[in-house]
């Protein structure tokens, strides 16, 4: 075999590895083996089928009894393409022709049950091996290993697997009206059709994962032998080796460096004359008269500042520019005071914005505060305008409540009847009825209508009052929204109404207040 | 000439690296799982006798079996990259950059078992692991991870004790690491075989026999002493 032409990767691995690398192999080279597989398998298992009179049971074991038969010229075809000499496809019939020898009758008859087929089919195919010498050579090479057994017993399985997967795939997907593939005839009885298509479908899996098997057996092969045998070393020391060669016989130029490189250790001027003289004449009075390491030292740094070593090389990098800052720049186009002209203009450009910036933010601290002081104020004249105006309809409930209502309501109210203010009147009773409202722990919203303090009215008060609530507000909203005045007796119905609600002394007997406030 | 098939997978780090990944092909990833299945139901058998306790101990069954259906795989693999199949087959599962797996990719490719399994034993994954170049199922695929044998500490190599030898001048770093690793694995291979080897390499200088071998392990000495003195 030659070697240093191997199309695998050859390195020690664990034997698993050398599996995987088999499964490796086979995937690259599926197509051409699986047609392979086909044109040794097909004539055999349509011959099988002749002579086992139709009966698809019996034709599976013997398909499955000839697979060694189908799997030599797949070695063989994995063997040279491994070499790098993949065949060509016209080549398939030699190469059958040339694997299908009597060799492999053994693995036909009385070797064909054993478990380490695929990994040792190289022994006698590849090396050629028979009788007592293929004997030893397979004991050597299975020696200790349990691995080749376990690869046939999974590939075993992997078959199975897809030929139950196919099968199942079938009863799965195919709609309920066609019709559907009987899974225990295709599995158990042997004279149906269905089963002939299961036994189809088995020899499918044979050829999908015969590749897999050969290579697989191949790569443990090729694990187990460079365990070995070193293989990967060979490769390594021929590929040096022809590497070496080439380079003796390599141009004169390279012998010339190599030697004028010796004539330099000597510190010697190096005329050409002098470095072609013989190798060992002039490494002698080194290795016999020897250095004292100063000296050597000397020479070696005088050796190593020589051109000939190391190499140059053109890097471009950034750096940055004030790197170097005593260094003057004369690459600058402007004249100094030009330059100096510009950094004041840059200076008085940086202050100026500087106080632009500081500016800006004075301003915007105004503006802040100013918005505060604009804000506050006409919040608060808002509400005093809604005090002093009692038609606004918008109610606030806080003076209404607390401050400024007079201290008897009734009172009051009358004595704006009897002024003809209708309208202060009718607010100020409404306002009364809310405040009494917000008193008794109503939180009446801001915002909110005078339908909302109705609603609010009829969820916490007693019913009498909500009917006297009720009465205001019409009266109101009419006043205030429509501006339909409300007559002085209407108005002091509401009002002796009200008082009535509220257990206060009804009719204008009492008025005492009214003199002395007005 | 094409790249030699191999089933390492070079990972290049940004600090311009490779990292070296051996990925796991179908074969041994199925005597992992066989393995362990075997371990799930060693655990089943011990939780069984619960069913004594009728409905409460049934449903403790039943957890048992959904843990170990579910979280058994990713339990293992997020603590420790493998469960106790793969670690006994020396494999374990890494993202694909080769980083220890974590939740998420591990949760993904172990639910998707279910998706692989079909239609029976795993059918789908089997031929996902045929096609795809890293044998990568469909989990492994949607997760981003890769089954990889698990690198173990390599033994201290041990090289013949002899005088240091300088080589030859000119030999490429594969052919000086070849020397190093015959000299390690020189007393693994028969003695003729050897010999043979040490010869091509040994026979440019007129080595012949023992000699030749006794060359190259003087190279191997010179090489890994390092030449601190650059003295040969």
């Amino acid at each position: 075999m030659r070697l240093d032409a191997v199309g695998a990767r050859l390195r020690p691995r664990r034997l698993w590895e050398g599996v995987d690398l088999g499964f490796a192999l086979g995937r690259e080279w599926f197509l051409s083996l699986w047609i392979l597989w086909w044109i040794t398998a097909l004539p055999v298992a349509l011959l099988l089928a002749v002579l086992t009179g139709g009966r698809p049971d019996l034709w599976l074991v013997a398909v499955w009894w000839c697979k060694p038969l189908f799997e030599a010229p797949l070695q063989s075809w994995a063997g040279r393409a491994l070499l790098g000499e993949r065949p060509e496809p016209a080549e398939r019939f030699g190469i059958i022709r040339a694997a299908l020898t009597r060799h492999i009758l053994p693995l036909l008859l009385w070797r064909r049950l054993g478990l380490r087929r695929s990994f040792l089919m190289p022994v006698t195919l590849l090396e050629g091996l028979s009788g007592a010498r293929a004997r030893r050579r397979r004991a050597v090479l299975s020696h200790g290993i349990g691995v080749p057994s376990w690869l046939t017993l999974i590939c075993y399985h992997f078959e199975a697997i897809l030929w139950g997967g196919v099968l199942l795939a079938l009863v799965f997907l195919i709609p309920e009206e066609l019709p559907r593939l009987d899974l225990t005839a295709a599995v158990t009885e042997s004279d149906s059709p269905v089963y002939w298509f299961s036994a189809a479908i088995y020899l499918l899996a044979f050829s999908v994962i015969a590749p897999f098997y050969v290579c697989a057996g191949f790569g443990l092969y090729l694990t187990r032998r460079t365990e070995l045998e070193a293989w990967d070393l060979e490769v390594a020391f021929r590929r040096a080796r022809n590497e070496q060669d080439a380079a003796a016989r390599g141009s004169a130029r390279l012998t010339l460096a190599a030697l004028l490189a010796v004539g330099l250790v000597l510190s010697l001027p190096s005329p050409v004359a002098e470095a072609f003289a013989p190798r060992d004449a002039v490494l002698d009075p080194v290795l016999e008269n020897g250095l004292d390491p100063g000296e050597a030292q000397v020479i070696i740094r005088e050796i190593l500042a020589d051109d000939e070593f190391g190499s140059t090389q053109e890097v471009t990098l950034w750096l940055p520019l004030e790197r170097d800052p005593t260094e003057p720049m004369d690459g600058w186009i402007w004249p100094s005071d030009l330059g100096a002209l510009a950094v004041t203009l840059a200076e008085i450009l940086k202050w100026s914005l500087l106080a632009l910036a500081f500016a800006g933010l004075v301003w915007l601290a105004f503006k802040v505060i100013q918005g505060v002081a604009q804000t506050r104020p006409r919040w608060r004249r808002s509400r005093s305008g809604s005090q002093g105006e009692g038609d606004r309809p918008s109610v606030q409930l806080e003076p209404l409540g607390a401050e400024r209502l007079p201290d008897d309501i009734a009172a009051s109210v009358r004595r704006l009847i009897d002024k003809g203010e209708h309208r202060a009147a009718l607010g100020l009773l409404y306002r009364a009825s809310l405040a009494e409202l917000a008193r008794q722990g109503v939180a009446i919203p801001a915002g909110s209508t005078e339908g909302d303090c109705l609603a609010l009215a009829v969820q916490s008060l007693p019913a009498p009052r909500v009917g006297l609530m009720t009465r205001v507000t019409a009266h109101w909203s009419r006043v205030a929204y429509a501006h339909r005045q409300t007559s002085g007796a209407e108005l002091m119905s509401l009002l002796d109404d009200w008082c009535r609600a509220r257990d206060l002394p009804t009719g204008p007997t009492r008025d005492p207040g009214a003199p002395d406030d007005a | 000439m094409l790249p030699p098939i191999d089933t390492v997978r070079l990972h290049e780090t940004p600090e311009g690296v490779d990292l070296a990944l051996r990925v796991a092909g179908p074969a041994p990833r199925a005597i992992a799982y066989l393995l362990d299945v075997v371990v799930r139901f060693a655990v089943l058998l011990v939780v069984l006798p619960l069913g004594a306790f009728a409905g409460f101990g049934t449903g403790l069954i039943l957890l048992a079996v959904f843990g170990l259906e579910w979280l058994y795989p990713v339990v293992f693999e997020v603590r420790s990259g493998a469960t106790p199949g793969k670690r006994i087959m020396g494999l374990m599962v890494v993202h694909d950059d080769g980083t220890p797996v974590r939740l998420p990719a591990s949760l993904i490719r172990n639910l998707l078992r279910t998706v692989d399994f079909l239609p029976m034993l795993y059918g789908v994954g089997l031929v996902s692991m045929l096609v795809d170049r890293d044998f990568r199922r469909l989990g492994d695929l949607a997760a981003g991870t890769l089954v990889v044998y698990a690198d173990t500490p390599p033994a201290k190599p041990t090289i013949p004790q002899v005088v240091p030898q300088a080589p030859p001048a000119g030999l490429s770093v594969e052919a000086q690491q070849a020397i190093l690793a015959f000299a390690e694995r020189g007393h693994a291979v028969s003695e003729a075989r050897r010999i043979e080897l040490a010869e091509i390499l040994a026979g440019s200088v007129g080595r012949r026999g023992e000699a030749a071998v006794a060359q190259v392990n003087a190279w191997a000495a010179w090489l890994a002493r390092g030449a601190p003195d650059g003295r040969g």
